[in-house]
Formats: C-alpha cells, sequence, structure tokens
C-alpha cells in the first residue's frame, strides 16, 4: 500500500461511512485519502457497498493526488486493452481533397462506398464501423435504401454548405427604404407565409430525420443543412417584416400544411414538400426577386431561392430513384400528387391575403391599373410555376404527369406562354 | 481593358476577374455549363463553372448551346442593354437582373430541356449574377 501524501491533511471519517468501509473490508486510510479529494461521504459508501475493490479506488486515487500534485512522471496510466486496434474493418484509406476540397461523397471509398440496399444496424453505427454486441436500439423505422436515397444527396450537403449565406451581415438591410403603406403591408403578409413554410418544413424534416437509420448518412447530413436552410429562411422574412416600420400579417389557412404533416411515409413526405411544395415556394421567391423594391430584397429572395431550389433537387432526385427501384409505385406516387395539388390550389383559393398581397406587390400599388398588371403578371407566375413543374416531374420519371395534373395547373400547360 | 461582345474573349476576360476575386470564391461551390445564345446574332457560346472558379468559355453551335445545363438566350439588343445596364450602375440595377430578364419573357431566358438542369439556375444564382456583374470592370466595345 503506497504511503499517504505529506500533505494529506487529517480528515475526519464520517461514523456511518467508517461502519461501512469496515463491513467491507475496505481500508479506512483508503476512505480518508478519498475524502481529502473531496469525494462526499454518501458516494463514497455507495461505491464500497457496490463492491469497489481497494486495488482499483487505490489506482483512481492515486492518479488524482498525482494531478494535484502536477507531476506527470507520477502518474498511473490504468491497465490498457488495446484489443479495439484489431478491429476487422478496412485500413488504409487515404482519401484526397479535390477542387472543393475533402468532400463527403469522396469519402465513399471501398467499403466505406458500400451502400446496402438495406441497413441492418439498429444503432448509431456509423457506415463501415464494426459493432458491438448488446448496445441498445435506437428506434429507427427506416432501413431500406429505397425509402429515403438520392445520389445527389452527398454534393447537395457539401453545396448547401459552402453556399450558406448570412442574413444578419450579407444582406444590405441598408438599402431598404420606406415604402407606400400597401406595399409594406403587402409585403409583411408575403414574409408571413414564407414564415410559416419555412417552420413548418423544419418540424417535418425535423421529425423524419430522427427514424433514418445512419446507413444513409449522406441524406441525414443533406437534411440536417437543409434544417439550417429552413431556419435561415425563417429568419430573414421574419427580419424583413420587422425592418422597415410594418410587421407581420395574418396566418394562412393552413390546408396544405395538413396534407404535408399527414403524410406516412417519407417518400410521400418529400413528394409533398419537396416536389410539390418547394417546387411553387421557388416561383414565388423568383417573383419576389423580380418584384424587390432595393438590393437587399433582391439578394434575399435569390439566395432563398437557391436554398430551396436544392430541396426541390433532392426530392427529385429520391423520385426518380424510387420510380427506378420500384416501378411499381408509381399508380401510388400519382395518387400523392392527386391529393396535394389539390389541397395545395384549394389552399391557394382559401388564402385571400396572400393573394392580395401578390397582386399589390406585382403589380406595384393599388390603383386599378396596377392591379391590373398584378393580376395579369400573377397569372404569368403560375404558368411558370405549373410548367417548371411538369418539367421537373418529366425528368423524375413521371412524363405522363403532363395529362393527369390538377386542371387548374393543367391549363397552363395547354395554353400559350404568358407574358409574366 | 476593351473586349468585343460577343466574344470567347470576352467571356474569358470576365472569367479572369471572378477567379481572382475573393468575394466569388466566398459565394460558394458552383457546378453548371451555361450556354450563352444570341440567336440573331448567330453566336453561340458555352461557359463552364465548376467548384470556386470558372474554367472558361467556348465558341459552339447552337445545338451545342442547347445542350448546356441550361442556356441564356436573349437577342443581341438585350444582350446589349443588359450589360450597359450593368457597366453604367457597376452591377445590374433592379430591372436588369438575369431573374427579372427571365420572367420579363414570356419564354424565359433562362432555357433547357431538361427540367432538373434547368435548375441549376437557381440554385447557383447569386454565382451568375456575380459573373456578369463582374463585366462592369471591363470596357464593353459592342460589336455591330
Amino acid at each position: 500500500m503506497p504511503e499517504e501524501p505529506k500533505s494529506a491533511p487529517p480528515v475526519e471519517v464520517p461514523e456511518e461511512l467508517a461502519g461501512v468501509a469496515q463491513r467491507f473490508d475496505f481500508p479506512l486510510d483508503l476512505v480518508r485519502r478519498a475524502l481529502a479529494l473531496g469525494m462526499p461521504p454518501h458516494n463514497l459508501a455507495s461505491q464500497i457497498m457496490s463492491g469497489m475493490r481497494p486495488e482499483v479506488a487505490e489506482m483512481f486515487i492515486a492518479r488524482q493526488e498525482a494531478a494535484l500534485r502536477g507531476n506527470p512522471d507520477e502518474m498511473q496510466a490504468p491497465p490498457l486493452n488495446l484489443g479495439w486496434m484489431q478491429v476487422p474493418t478496412e485500413w488504409g484509406v487515404r482519401v484526397k481533397p479535390g477542387k472543393k476540397g475533402l468532400t463527403l461523397g469522396s469519402l465513399n471509398v471501398g467499403t466505406y462506398g458500400d451502400i446496402p440496399d438495406r441497413w441492418p444496424h439498429q444503432t448509431e453505427l456509423p457506415r463501415g464501423a464494426h459493432p458491438i454486441p448488446g448496445v441498445p436500439g435506437m428506434g429507427y423505422t427506416i432501413y431500406d435504401k429505397v425509402e429515403l436515397w438520392a445520389d445527389n444527396a452527398a454534393d447537395l450537403y457539401e453545396e448547401g454548405i459552402a453556399r450558406r449565406w448570412r442574413p444578419a451581415t450579407d444582406v444590405p438591410w441598408e438599402t431598404i427604404e420606406l415604402l407606400p403603406e400597401e406595399l409594406e403591408r403587402a409585403m409583411g403578409q408575403l414574409c408571413t407565409y414564407f414564415c410559416e413554410k419555412a417552420l413548418l418544413a423544419g418540424d417535418v424534416v425535423g421529425k423524419w430525420l430522427p427514424r433514418m437509420s445512419y446507413g444513409y448518412h449522406e441524406v441525414k447530413c443533406f437534411l440536417a443543412v437543409a434544417e439550417m436552410d429552413v431556419a435561415r429562411r425563417f429568419e430573414v422574412f421574419r427580419k424583413r417584416a420587422l425592418y422597415n416600420g410594418g410587421g407581420l400579417g395574418l396566418q394562412s389557412p393552413g390546408l396544405f400544411h395538413r396534407t404535408i404533416l399527414d403524410a406516412r411515409t417519407w417518400t410521400e413526405t418529400s413528394l409533398v414538400l419537396h416536389v410539390v411544395s418547394d417546387s411553387f415556394l421557388l416561383g414565388l421567391y423568383q417573383a419576389g426577386e423580380w418584384f424587390a423594391h432595393n438590393p437587399a430584397e433582391k439578394l434575399i429572395f435569390r439566395r432563398a431561392a437557391e436554398d430551396v431550389s436544392r430541396h426541390v433537387a433532392y426530392g427529385l432526385a429520391h423520385l426518380k430513384y424510387v420510380l427506378q427501384q420500384q416501378p411499381g409505385r408509381r399508380a401510388e406516387v400519382h395518387r400523392y400528387l392527386n391529393k396535394s395539388e389539390m389541397m395545395m390550389i384549394e389552399e391557394d383559393n382559401a388564402d385571400n391575403p396572400r393573394r392580395e398581397a401578390l397582386l399589390i406587390l406585382l403589380g406595384g400599388g393599388l390603383s386599378k391599373a396596377q392591379l391590373g398588371v398584378g393580376a395579369c403578371r400573377l397569372e404569368g407566375i403560375r404558368a411558370r410555376q405549373a410548367r417548371d413543374y411538369q418539367r421537373r416531374l418529366e425528368w423524375a420519371g413521371l412524363p405522363e404527369r403532363r395529362n393527369l395534373m390538377h386542371p387548374t395547373l393543367r391549363r397552363y400547360l395547354l395554353e400559350s406562354p404568358v407574358a409574366a | 481593358m476593351t473586349v468585343n461582345f460577343p466574344s470567347v474573349e470576352w467571356f474569358e476576360a470576365v472569367k479572369e476577374l471572378v477567379n481572382s476575386d475573393e468575394t466569388y470564391r466566398r459565394i460558394g461551390t458552383c457546378d453548371a455549363t451555361v450556354g450563352i445564345s444570341i440567336s440573331d446574332r448567330e453566336k453561340y457560346f458555352v461557359v463552364t463553372f465548376e467548384a470556386f472558379a470558372c474554367l472558361g468559355a467556348r465558341e459552339v453551335t447552337q445545338a451545342e448551346a442547347q445542350d448546356a445545363d441550361f442556356y441564356l438566350s436573349m437577342p443581341y439588343e438585350g444582350w446589349k442593354e443588359m450589360l450597359g445596364n450593368i457597366k453604367e450602375h457597376s452591377g445590374a440595377d433592379l430591372g436588369h437582373t438575369l431573374n427579372t430578364l427571365d420572367l420579363n419573357d414570356p419564354e424565359g431566358v433562362a432555357r433547357s430541356r431538361d427540367g432538373y438542369r434547368r435548375d441549376l439556375f437557381y440554385r447557383f444564382n447569386e454565382s451568375f449574377q456575380y459573373f456578369f456583374d463582374a463585366s462592369h470592370r471591363l470596357d464593353t466595345q459592342f460589336v455591330n
């Protein structure tokens, strides 16, 4: 038994603790040294009664005493096992940075790039690592690649990181000047809608992320960045609404929100959120950049459009993957689109404040002539949204959607292009 | 420096400007091939963007320009107006950004046969805008 440190102050051992030490044949000098290091008596008693061996206690106590003295030569290293160094994972990997640096996708070499069709692990085991038995399951529910995969996920993750922007300092807020009241109110109303859409997207993705197993970290990483994107969109539109002497407006009827929230699989969710909702949202951001009154608004809408277009890209690529792997799900996909298009149109029809705000902003004011211009431009935007949506679905493998689209949207595909 | 528009030299000159501009790099990575179509002058180019740089431009056929990820199509006077506005204001004013010009045209200025690849116009719009805005540092001579 090592000698007690010369500088150890006398420590009184509570009677109850002394009794425990005696009962379990635990050396009293170790008790004193542990108390001197600040260990609460009841903790020490509990450790002794749990069967802590004196030699183990000696090791920990000596190490802490040496640390107090500050002399590394006195530190006693615990006995090492080092069996983990023989782990049977692929070794000798050396990935190299490219023009964009060292990207997530570039790590998919050898066995680390083996992306299975079904992930068999229920824990946070990173792909390529070696499992140990007995780790509790995390309750994931998505284990099949087809349920969430998109070939562009890793690239979109890196793109989202590289192209992140900072509304607090990147937006030239000082270029926003006072607007006529009707324009400021209309902008506040539109910003309210955009804030709602962002919060909803964040909630929806946040609900699904914990269900996705770690075999497909590319998708999880992309969706984590997507969460940051939507937080930024909420932030920037709230800031715009409250910057210029105006405020927020009425909340939307929320009919379409429920359609997104009620989706029962991630594929349905992504289809409704990314392919339908975000596709049309992108068109509104494009319109925003068009009627923007100052460089600040131009930048806000341009960067917001960049962010949401990445989400559209993921949704389209996931849809394409699903249809390639499970062509029998085509009819199912059309049913999801039927429902979501219908609810989106119903929401558009019910959301009078948003429509009127757009008319005012696109026309530039409240006069009859301006509202007429606004109405014409809004029709042009809607036509553009419908045509872009159809072309995206065609790329994803649904060219027949052209004939199955909701009539309100399909009419824009049949008519001549309208000047926006 | 005086450069004729439209020409490969013009696009290469803008390329040199943005590739040495830290602000362009900080916008982020951009991966796209962009066609340039000035059909009334039968002039077509492809400008390639990769990672943090513009790789360069080459003169191509109309079909090759239309095979890019997307192509920007305007008549010569439209290009002249946009670039003249950029020169005058050291960057496009509110009425002359790429997105605004795209919406002003019923057919759209940014076109593509591919609905996914056309979206690159949106995904990297800030980079493309910065590219054309950089041309205000050139003395552009419009070839009539």
